[in-house]
């Protein structure tokens, strides 16, 4: 703001309308305010203390996030809030009694921020429109600036070969119409970026980019109207190109991940509630209330916290654990939200729902624990900063220092150090180094969320391993068969056990799904205990297997046994097999002098055998999320944590690495830095290994910005450096980066 | 040299149409899916394999006439 009135520009102020409030912005914000609303999407703290994110598609850079935070700090009623640059929302906490979620929504609206909610299909169609906007601003630029370089290549060929003046006036002309809407439709979303930073008093990438593009643009207009000067209408659109490819590219790395589907169990969208008349209805989940009485069908995932009004039943919290032991509830047991009901129709009654409920808790505190800022964050956003301000400040040092001596070449020489030191090499390279590895990665069969556990995995040498679903691949298989009743065949077995497990969903059925099922007749399910059933007016059952009935070869297995008539036929073992290439990706890993650690939440017994089979000599079972998280928080060094179940989502988003798998919830994919989409665990090693590499490039990039700033700089602002060469010098240096960048893609 | 006063004039208005035209392009979802741009070459609309079924259908209904 001091920066525009410092320029004359005051009346700026009077020809501006953006920030009178919009005429639909008081009903936009007051959905917001509906107390339903909030129970569905906000967490309430404490009374009055609510907090909620929300996605903001604006924050674009460390600097939006700053600002955010600063102008929300200054607001008051909003006790604390957090911009987040990787997913773009931004979570806000605030007292009720102080001010309306509203209010605050229409205060950052008017800075240009537009929060809607998150993950729904309004945000997936606002980030299509956004590609499709910056394609259609590279397009204009791109086309514009191959036809302004035409123009001036026979300029410059043409000063050589004394070229008629009306011809010059002539190119020029047309140069200056070129380029008006590479200017004004393709550049404009650097000017909008730092008119938004200057207004707020911060420095962003975009702060020197526009003033150099606007500078050398009005310079040129200037000359060409005025007939003498220099014009660089090639070197502004050139430029605008160049950024607005890196960009975009950014982008589209970023876009490509939030868009990824979602395949893992939907929640259901409506649930039977018995109404006080006595019949039952099915309802929209979002309207339950506590104290609702509701049925949970069999297969049904609970969407709200329950608690079991009468019998018993069975609940599978795998998704939630990762662990797949299926327990059995009474009556007054609580069913969390994120369970399966394994059994019959249970009766229950809604607990807490929204972001009050399992679910939204667990969710809540991953965020949080992601929200510590590492320390890299710390450091880089004030670097960039600061060589913003310093490329700002030696420019206009070079303007005052040249003006006494010579006032002709001052504004040239002062644009030159402006062009030339453009922060591209970081505003280009390490985002195109990102992509090249995000999409390196992916092809690898790896998504990669946040690109800042990116250097965590190339330089931890502590990993972190949960076991069940992780090392092991979170599904019952038959190991073994003993026959308890010789004149039984295996096929007759399994035959049978597969048709007594047919209708059911626990996962032990999982292992007999590839046999055909003898049709049996009324089949029950007893959770917890087993099932029993009939076939050819013989009665079967299965049970545990007691002591004395395991399989010889598998005594820690767990082992089931099958029963004709009450009299024991056969038993089955049945464990949990270890993962593709788990113990070859332990033994690379180990080699590269890493430290492993197997945390998992299973029995101590079963832990030690994983252990001891992939020859991990550092475990410990019986590990709850808390323990989990503690133990994370003992490590001095970076840690890159690799699990699957919605246990580890908080330990996943507190680890400075991590990993999880495809078919974890979408809590735990989104607490990770990253998702491995193949089964095999020696992609694991392939992340390592490309982390490295890119790690390597962007060091690099570093040091070139170091090197070419330091050798140009002085020269440029010793006068030696025309802009047209500073554009040059600046592109050769871009493309010399992000050549280096993409040179990642042939190395994998 | 006088000819360029009609050329180029003429090459801005074949950039405008050049511009509508990208325009048109994105807004017809030309560049929505860059990933599977790359295999669509890869599959035949000539498979013999369906170039025969349908010739297969085509007698089946001349037998049926």
């Amino acid at each position: 703001m001091d920066w525009i009135q410092s320029q004359g520009l005051d009346s700026f102020y009077d020809y501006r309308d953006t920030l009178s409030p919009r005429p639909d912005a008081a009903t936009q914000w007051t959905l917001f305010d509906d107390p339903e609303f909030l129970a569905r999407h906000a967490v309430t703290l404490d009374g009055e203390r609510q907090e909620i994110e929300l996605s903001v598609p604006q924050i674009r850079c460390a600097a939006c996030t700053w600002l955010l935070e600063r102008v929300l700090s200054a607001t008051d009623g909003v006790l604390e809030s957090h911009a987040h640059l990787g997913r773009q929302t931004l979570t806000i906490r605030w007292s009720q009694t102080v001010t309306r979620l509203s209010d605050i929504l229409a205060r950052i609206d008017q800075l240009g921020y537009t929060a809607t909610l998150l993950t729904d299909e309004g945000a997936f169609q606002a980030r299509k429109r956004e590609r499709k906007a910056m394609l259609k601003r590279i397009g204009v630029a791109a086309i514009g600036a191959m036809q302004v370089m035409m123009f001036a290549t026979a300029l410059y060929i043409g000063d050589a070969s004394f070229i008629e003046a009306e011809q010059r006036a002539f190119l020029r002309w047309v140069s200056l119409l070129v380029s008006i809407p590479v200017m004004l439709y393709s550049a404009q979303p650097f000017f909008r970026g730092a008119y938004r930073d200057l207004k707020n008093r911060t420095l962003g990438m975009d702060v020197p980019v526009a003033l150099a593009l606007s500078l050398a643009w009005s310079a040129s207009i200037f000359a060409t109207l005025a007939g003498v000067g220099e014009v660089y209408f090639d070197s502004v659109s050139m430029f605008t190109l160049f950024l607005l490819t890196g960009r975009y590219l950014e982008l589209t790395a970023r876009h490509k991940v939030l868009d990824t589907p979602v395949e893992s169990r939907p929640m259901p969208m409506t649930m039977s509630r018995l109404e006080a008349d006595g019949t039952i209805e099915q309802v929209p989940v979002s309207s339950l209330k506590p104290g609702d009485l509701v049925q949970l069908t069999a297969g049904q995932q609970a969407p709200v916290d329950l608690t079991l009004l009468s019998g018993s039943g069975s609940v599978d919290t795998q998704a939630l654990t990762g662990e797949f032991n299926p327990h059995t509830i009474e009556a007054g047991d609580e069913i969390l939200a994120g369970s399966v009901n394994g059994s019959m129709t249970l009766q229950c009654r809604v607990e807490r729902i929204g972001q009050n409920a399992f679910l939204g808790k667990l969710e809540h505190l991953a965020r949080q624990a992601e929200h510590v800022q590492t320390p890299e964050a710390r450091w880089t956003e004030p670097l960039i900063r600061g060589f913003i301000a310093a490329v700002l400040s030696v420019s206009a040092l070079t303007w005052i220092g040249w003006w006494p001596v010579d006032p002709e070449r001052a504004f040239e020489y002062a644009l030159s150090v402006l062009v030339v030191t453009c922060p591209c090499a970081l505003s280009l390279a390490i985002p195109t180094a990102w992509t090249v590895t995000i999409r390196t990665l992916r092809q690898q069969g790896i998504l990669l969320l946040n690109p800042t556990h990116l250097l965590a995995f190339a330089q931890s040498k502590h990993w972190i391993f949960d076991k069940t679903g992780t090392l092991t691949e979170g599904q019952f298989r038959r190991f073994g068969v003993r026959h308890l009743e010789t004149s039984w065949s295996e096929s007759d077995v399994l035959a049978c056990i597969s048709g007594l497990e047919a209708s059911s969903p626990h996962p032990i059925a999982q292992a007999f799904r590839d046999i055909k099922p003898w049709p049996m007749e009324q089949v029950m399910h007893h959770p917890g205990r087993g099932v029993e059933g009939d076939y050819e007016g013989a009665h079967y059952a299965i049970r545990r297997a007691s002591q004395d009935e395991t399989v010889p070869e598998y005594p820690d297995a767990l082992t089931i046994t099958l029963e004709k008539n009450g009299k024991p036929i056969a038993s089955v073992a049945l464990e949990d097999g270890f993962r593709l290439n788990a113990a070859d990706a332990v033994k690379q890993l180990s080699e590269a002098g890493i430290r492993i650690t197997l945390l998992s939440g299973d029995q101590d017994a079963r832990v030690a055998d994983a252990a001891k089979a992939l020859g991990i000599t550092s475990y410990f079972g019986e590990q709850t999320p808390e323990d989990k998280l503690a133990f994370l928080k003992g490590c001095d060094d970076s840690v890159v944590m690799v699990g699957d179940g919605l246990n580890d989502a908080p330990v996943l988003a507190s680890a400075n690495g991590s990993v999880t798998f495809a078919q974890a919830s979408d809590l735990t994919r989104l607490s990770a830095g990253s998702v491995l989409l193949s089964p095999s665990l020696e992609t694991l090693i392939s992340l390592r290994n490309t982390a490295i590499r890119a790690r390597r490039v962007i060091r690099q990039s570093f040091f070139w910005v170091l090197v070419y700033n330091v050798v140009a700089v002085p020269f440029a602002v010793a006068g030696f450096v025309p802009p047209w060469l500073a554009a040059i010098g600046m592109s050769a240096s871009s493309v010399f980066v992000i050549v280096n960048a993409l040179r990642l893609k042939k190395l994998s | 040299m006088n000819v360029i006063y009609a050329l180029i004039p003429l090459s801005i208005i074949l950039l405008a149409l050049a511009i509508w035209a990208f325009g048109w392009a994105v807004k017809s979802k030309q560049f929505d899916d860059l990933d599977r741009s790359g295999s669509d070459i890869l599959f035949d609309d000539d498979d013999e394999l369906h170039k025969r079924a349908i010739e297969k259908d085509r007698s089946n209904r001349s037998t049926d006439d």
